[in-house]
C-alpha cells in the first residue's frame, strides 16, 4: 500500500461515454503511449480538475481489469444535482482529447486473497472497485457473489455487463421497487473464512459492519471503502505554526484545498478522509470530523485532524504543520 | 534470559463467552477443563446448547474430564489424544459458518497446534479465544534441521535432530506455532552456557 503523495502522470481523454443520465464512463492513456503504473482491484487514482474557478482533486476508483502494465485506466462518476464541483467538472468540461493529470494508482479497499470466498455489497455508484475487483477474483479462481444495489433501472450502470459476466454469481436490487440488500441475510450462512466487502452510501455501509458484527464475525473480515466529498460548511481560518503562515479556508473548499492554493503541499492521499495520510496535530481548536480513519476515541480527543475532510467548530485552527 | 523487545512472544488474555458468536467450540487439555466449565457457565442460558461443541483430551497431563461431563453441560467428546481432538475438531469446522468461536485452554503447544490446523479450514484468528494453564515449556523448532521438540522448559536445550546446543529464543512464528531455537556455540564450539529454567 504507497500512501505517500503519488507521482502525477499526464494523460489524454481517450473516451468519454455515457452509461447512464446521471453516471459517465472516463477512459486516460498516457500521451506517450507507454504503459500506466499496474494496480489491483480496489485501487484508485486522484484526478486533477483545473482550469474551474478553482482546483479540484477529487478519488475515484478504478474499474477497469486489473492488469500488468495497462495501457489504459477508466473511472466512473455520478454527478447529481447536490453534485460538488469535481462531479460536475467532470460531467460538464471534460471531453474525450483532453490533456490531464492524475495520480498513480493506491489501495485502501484491497481483496485478501488469502482467503477462500468473497461476498461483495455495493450500493449505486460504489459498483466501481468492485468491477475491477471481479476481474481479480475470476483471474485467481476465488469464489465470491455480488449484490448489487441501484435506485432504478435508469441508474443501474453496468448491470447489464455484469449479468453477462457474472450473473451467476449476481443478484440485482432495485431500491425504487422496494427491493433491498439484506445484510444480515447475506452473511447469515457463509462459510469459514469468507470476507465481504462494502462500497455503497454510509448508510448501507453501516448496515453491513452492524449486521456482521450482530452474526458474530471478526472485525477483520468485512471491508468498507467510503470516500466522503469534503462537505462545504462555515469559512474558518488555519494557523501553520511551523510555516509561519495563516490561510483562510472559504466555505466551499476544504484546509487542503485552501493550504494546497497557498503554494504549500501536505503529504496526502485518498482525499475523501479514508487512508490517513493527510493527518495533522491539532495545537489548537475545535474539530469538526468528517473522516472515517480516526477512531471516536481520536475523534474525541481532538488532537488531530484529516485536513482532506475536516472542518473547524471554532473560528480558528493552530495546526503543527 | 529472556530477550527484551520481543513483540512476537504471544499472550493468553483468557476466555470470555461471546454471546454475539452463532456457534461456540471449546477445546480443552488437561487442566484447561476448570477454564472451559466457567465459560460454559456463562454460555449456557444465553446460547442454545445445539450451537455448543465440547472437546477434551487430558493430553501429556492430569485428568479432569469429570468437571465436563456434568449433566448441565452438553455431552463433551474426550479424546487420548491431541490427535483425536484435531480431527473431531476438522468435523465440527468443515460445516461450520461465519460466526463460530472458538475457546481453547491449554497448555502453549497444545493450544498453537489447535490455531493452525483450525486456521487451515478458514478460522480466524481473532475468532479463537486462547487461555494457558497446565504443563509449562515451549514447542521450539530447530532453525537448522527444523526438528521441532514438544516440551522444552530450559533455555538451552540439544535438539533431538541435529543434536546442537540451541538457545531458545523468545521470537514466537505464529504460522508454525512454535519458537526458534538457533545453535548457540556456534563462534565457539563446545562451549555452551549452563541451561536455566525458561520463563512461561
Amino acid at each position: 500500500m504507497i500512501l505517500s503523495q503519488q507521482a502525477k502522470i499526464p494523460v489524454r481523454v481517450t473516451g468519454v461515454e455515457r452509461v447512464t443520465p446521471s453516471i459517465k464512463t472516463f477512459t486516460f492513456e498516457r500521451e506517450d503511449s507507454a504503459p500506466l503504473p499496474s494496480f489491483s482491484g480496489g485501487s484508485h487514482i486522484v484526478v486533477e480538475m483545473r482550469g474551474g474557478e478553482r482546483t479540484y482533486r477529487n478519488p475515484y476508483s478504478l474499474m477497469s481489469p486489473p492488469e500488468d502494465y495497462p495501457s489504459a485506466y477508466q473511472i466512473s462518476v455520478r454527478c447529481d444535482d447536490q453534485g460538488r464541483g469535481g462531479a460536475q467538472y467532470m460531467h460538464e468540461r471534460v471531453r474525450e482529447g483532453d490533456e490531464m493529470t492524475i495520480s498513480g494508482p493506491a489501495n485502501l479497499f484491497p481483496l485478501t486473497v488469502t482467503a477462500p470466498r468473497h461476498v461483495l455489497i455495493a450500493g449505486g455508484i460504489g459498483i466501481t472497485p468492485f468491477l475491477a475487483q471481479l476481474h481479480e477474483l475470476r483471474q485467481r479462481g476465488l469464489a465470491y457473489e455480488l449484490h448489487y444495489q441501484y435506485r432504478d433501472a435508469e441508474g443501474a450502470a453496468f448491470r447489464d455487463r455484469l449479468a453477462a459476466r457474472f450473473g451467476d454469481q449476481t443478484r440485482f436490487y432495485e431500491s425504487g421497487r422496494d427491493q433491498y440488500v439484506d445484510p444480515t441475510a447475506i452473511l447469515a450462512d457463509q462459510p469459514l473464512g469468507t470476507h465481504a466487502y462494502v462500497c455503497g452510501p454510509a448508510g448501507l455501509t453501516q448496515a453491513v459492519h452492524e449486521a456482521a458484527a450482530e452474526l458474530g464475525w471478526p472485525a477483520r473480515n468485512v471491508h468498507s471503502e467510503e470516500f466522503a466529498a469534503p462537505p462545504p460548511g462555515k469559512p474558518f481560518k488555519v494557523v501553520l505554526e511551523r510555516s509561519q503562515r495563516e490561510v483562510e479556508v472559504p466555505a466551499n473548499a476544504s484546509a487542503l484545498e485552501a493550504i494546497e492554493e497557498a503554494g504549500i503541499q501536505p503529504s496526502c492521499s485518498c482525499r475523501g478522509g479514508s487512508c490517513g495520510q493527510c493527518e495533522q496535530t491539532v495545537l489548537e481548536g475545535d474539530i469538526d470530523h468528517n473522516d472515517h480513519f480516526l477512531s471516536d476515541e481520536a475523534k474525541a480527543r481532538n488532537s488531530s485532524m484529516m485536513i482532506c475532510v475536516s472542518r473547524a467548530r471554532s473560528d480558528r485552527v493552530v495546526l503543527d504543520l | 534470559m529472556s530477550e527484551p523487545g520481543i513483540k512476537s512472544k504471544p499472550n493468553y488474555p483468557g476466555l470470555e463467552p461471546d454471546t454475539s458468536a452463532r456457534q461456540h467450540l471449546l477445546i480443552g487439555e488437561a487442566d484447561g477443563a476448570g477454564s472451559l466449565a466457567r465459560t460454559l457457565d456463562g454460555l449456557i442460558g444465553t446460547a442454545n446448547e445445539d450451537t455448543i461443541t465440547v472437546l477434551y483430551t487430558p493430553g501429556d497431563g492430569s485428568d479432569h474430564s469429570s468437571t465436563l461431563t456434568a449433566a448441565r453441560y452438553p455431552t463433551p467428546t474426550i479424546s487420548a489424544q491431541l490427535e483425536d481432538v484435531i480431527t473431531a475438531m476438522q468435523g465440527v469446522l468443515r460445516d461450520a459458518r461465519m460466526g463460530t468461536r472458538m475457546y481453547v485452554a491449554g497448555s502453549e503447544p497444545f493450544i498453537w497446534a489447535v490455531i493452525r490446523a483450525a486456521r487451515e479450514l478458514g478460522m480466524a484468528e481473532a475468532a479463537i479465544q486462547r487461555e494457558r494453564c497446565g504443563l509449562m515449556g515451549r514447542s521450539v523448532i530447530c532453525v537448522h534441521c527444523k526438528t521441532t521438540a514438544w516440551r522444552v522448559s530450559t533455555t538451552i536445550y540439544q535438539c533431538p535432530g541435529c543434536e546442537l546446543h540451541l538457545f531458545v529464543r523468545d521470537h514466537f512464528s505464529r504460522r508454525w506455532g512454535v519458537y526458534q531455537g538457533v545453535c548457540v556455540d556456534a563462534e565457539a564450539p563446545g562451549e555452551v552456557p549452563e541451561p536455566e529454567e525458561l520463563e512461561p
